[in-house]
């Protein structure tokens, strides 16, 4: 039996801005981009979650639902050192952790001899290290898996922690809502709705070939998940698959010639992402990402193009341009990566000047 | 319009129109053949906007005037009929109706003004060209011309006036090239040929692909022409004109081998026949051969974790070092097909390098094929 602990920050962006300065600590307060220029919530403090503000939403619409919100632009300087002290104390736990992102991380405990090897008693130290030395608050969850781990943490949150032991598990997932697990979208959720699937309970009662029928090749993951089933390693170094930048324009770009012309920043700011993070891995392809005004989105990749040049994405973006040809309001390139599971021969080119 | 017209006659050449009529096309009217009947003849157009064909046949022309009716089906109604001979009579909504014995249909159809404007290529000046050789060497490039719009100046084959009288032709899609230069004795130029095919151009797959389907070798002669920016190909009554790739084709000589001291000679039809059998373990993911040259001959190796492993040896004539490197099979497979010597001979420089194959007693065409990295 595995013990895994799934640490995430609380309101991580807005709990630094809050900790930072007072003022802002009982005021609506959302961190993300500027409203009038169709920018996101990247987090949302508790005052403002009470109007429905929620991260990833537009900034235009938490300030319809919220009018007296303050939305701060991201200091990700400030936010990555914060990080950066979390990830420290991990350290001094386990040597597998897994990052998901600046504020969230799996750790497996598995055979740790702190505090007798209980996982409890580890993520509670976690936790009250993390506000020792940031001053913000972290919650946890602690199971035998990831996904367990993963929803637990978020049950009683803020400041708070889950244990789900072995034998809770039946009680902990029955209940659990479908949405609560990985892959179950909004479209899921429908569908799922209209087949009367409303809990992990409901999802148990269908054999593995009803799954089947239903959501095809996700059914095996599906069947184990509701019940509570999940044997993903914790990975200790996520090997990037692939790098991409995007940007979402406050005016939508009218035709192709101004998504050409926008491409320039967009490959400066790539390329930089690229230098920095210094992947050893080659290049295998390239490929754009186009959102149009009617949310219609659409990507383009290319396996046998290996340099991120802007000819290349020019000839890319035109066919990806071609298949909603109507203005476009977000824009993204990316290239791909090497990666472990391209395992086996590769075709070579032949070594044409193009 | 109304004509008289023997079924025979009229579905030979509305075959030919079958390839370049399309199916679904958002523009409805190109799948559709304009017929114009005037004097004793009926001509038949057709067109993709990049692939125009025209074709004509004798008949009897009771009413001229015009009329587009679907290509297709009226290709498998004049196909479908017993009787020798048909009539047809466009209406005034442009419908058409065709009776033939006992049959009566009415077709639907539209103006023939909404028909695209088909370049008129009775002007061109005409080189002849042995059917038999040019086919050939369609046949000896098609396979390896591009499918990937990404790349569209190699969704083509080159095609070039090297010398006085000889004709080059090469395709790659970037992993294998196929090149061959050939002198038909019909072609006969003097300092006439236009400059774009001294300099070269790009024929799309698709041109060369209904040349292939609709000339027979033992037809009436082919001939070619530049007009604008299309090659036209006149073959009988048939006119085929194809809108070349514009661009320029990639300089493929750098990526020609060198003549090596590591040519293997080996029977063609073991080679083909071993690569068969030893592809059957090949992952279907990579279709990855191995092909392995030294003292014991050349073998071929192939594995697969759901498969299992395979290799077989065939004899070679091979006194070079122990090399070797791995392979798409397909791509092997394709070359073979096309090579006709009974030896052929295989140059694998090493893992990385560009790998030569070529029938042994024909220098004038050659195929390389990029390795994997195994």
């Amino acid at each position: 039996m595995r013990k895994i602990i799934h640490v995430d920050m609380d309101c991580f962006y807005a709990a630094i801005e809050m900790r930072d300065n007072p003022a802002l600590r009982d005021v609506p307060l959302a961190v993300g981009g500027h409203p009038e220029r169709r920018g996101v919530i990247a987090t949302a403090n508790y005052p403002a979650r009470v109007f429905g503000v929620r991260s990833a939403m537009a900034s235009a619409r938490a300030m319809r639902l919220c009018p007296q919100l303050t939305i701060l632009p991201p200091n990700i300087t400030k936010y990555r050192e914060a990080s950066q002290t979390i990830r420290e104390i991990f350290a001094r736990f386990s040597q597998v952790i897994e990052p998901l992102s600046l504020d969230e991380a799996f750790l497996d405990v598995t055979g740790s001899e702190d505090f007798q090897g209980s996982a409890t008693l580890i993520a509670n130290e976690i936790r009250r290290l993390i506000f020792e030395q940031t001053g913000l608050t972290a919650s946890a969850g602690v199971a035998s898996n990831k996904f367990l781990a993963k929803v637990a943490s978020d049950v009683n949150k803020p400041d708070g922690i889950q244990v789900v032991a072995p034998h809770e598990i039946d009680a902990f997932i029955a209940p659990l809502p479908v949405a609560r697990i990985p892959g179950v979208g909004p479209v899921t959720q429908q569908r799922m709705k209209a087949l009367g699937l409303h809990t992990c309970r409901d999802l148990q009662k269908r054999s593995l070939e009803q799954l089947a029928r239903e959501f095809g090749n996700w059914a095996p993951r599906l069947y184990e998940l509701c019940r509570g089933i999940d044997e993903r390693p914790v990975r200790t170094e996520r090997e990037a698959k692939s790098v991409s930048v995007e940007n979402t324009y406050p005016h939508d770009l009218p035709d192709l010639g101004a998504c050409i012309q926008a491409l320039p920043p967009l490959l400066e700011s790539l390329e930089r992402r690229l230098r920095r993070n210094q992947h050893a891995a080659a290049i295998r392809g390239i490929f754009v990402k186009v959102k149009f005004d009617d949310f219609q989105q659409t990507t383009l990749e290319r396996r046998e193009i290996k340099e991120p040049t802007i000819t290349n994405y020019a000839r890319l973006l035109e066919s990806a341009f071609d298949r909603g040809k109507r203005p476009v309001r977000l824009l993204g390139v990316g290239v791909r990566l090497e990666s472990e599971d391209d395992e086996g021969p590769q075709q070579l080119e032949l070594p044409l000047k193009r | 319009m109304k004509i008289r017209i023997s079924c025979k006659a009229l579905s030979e050449e509305l075959f030919k129109l079958q390839g370049v009529v399309s199916q679904r096309s958002t523009l409805a009217i190109l799948s559709n053949a304009l017929l114009e009947a005037s004097g004793n003849t009926l001509t038949l157009h057709a067109t993709d906007l990049d692939i125009s064909v025209s074709t004509s046949c004798a008949c009897e022309v009771l009413e001229p005037g015009r009329v587009t009716l679907q290509a297709r089906s009226l290709f498998d109604i004049v196909k479908n009929l017993e009787e020798s001979s048909l009539e047809l009579e466009t209406e005034d909504n442009h419908w058409a109706q065709l009776k033939s014995g006992a049959v009566s249909c009415r077709i639907v159809g539209t103006h023939p003004d909404d028909f695209p404007h088909i370049l008129d290529t009775s002007n061109v000046e005409l080189f002849p060209i042995g059917s038999e050789v040019f086919l050939d060497m369609i046949d000896k490039t098609l396979f390896s011309v591009s499918t990937d719009d990404a790349r569209a100046n190699l969704t083509g084959a080159f095609f070039k006036v090297s010398e006085k009288r000889t004709l080059l032709m090469v395709s790659t899609d970037g992993h294998r090239l196929s090149k061959i230069e050939t002198r038909p004795e019909e072609f006969v130029a003097g300092d006439n040929i236009p400059n774009a095919l001294r300099e070269g151009i790009i024929i799309p797959r698709k041109g060369l692909a209904e040349i292939r389907r609709t000339v027979d070798v033992k037809g009436p002669e082919l001939s070619f022409g530049i007009l604008e920016n299309s090659i036209v190909f006149k073959y009988g009554p048939m006119s085929l004109s194809v809108r070349l790739i514009e661009g320029t084709f990639p300089d493929f000589t750098q990526v020609l081998p060198r003549e090596s001291d590591k040519r293997a000679v080996v029977q063609k039809d073991l080679f083909l026949q071993s690569l068969k059998f030893v592809s059957l373990f090949a992952s279907s993911k990579t279709y990855n051969v191995r092909l392995s040259l030294g003292p014991e001959g050349l073998q071929l190796y192939a594995s697969d974790p759901d498969r299992g492993e395979a290799t077989k040896t065939v004899p070679v004539e091979y006194s070079g070092p122990a090399v070797k490197a791995g392979y798409n099979f397909r791509y092997l497979l394709d070359v073979l097909n096309v090579l006709e010597s009974d030896v052929v001979s295989v140059e694998i420089i090493d893992t990385l390098s560009p790998t030569l194959l070529r029938d042994v007693d024909r220098d004038e065409m050659l195929f390389v094929v990029m390795p994997m990295r195994l």
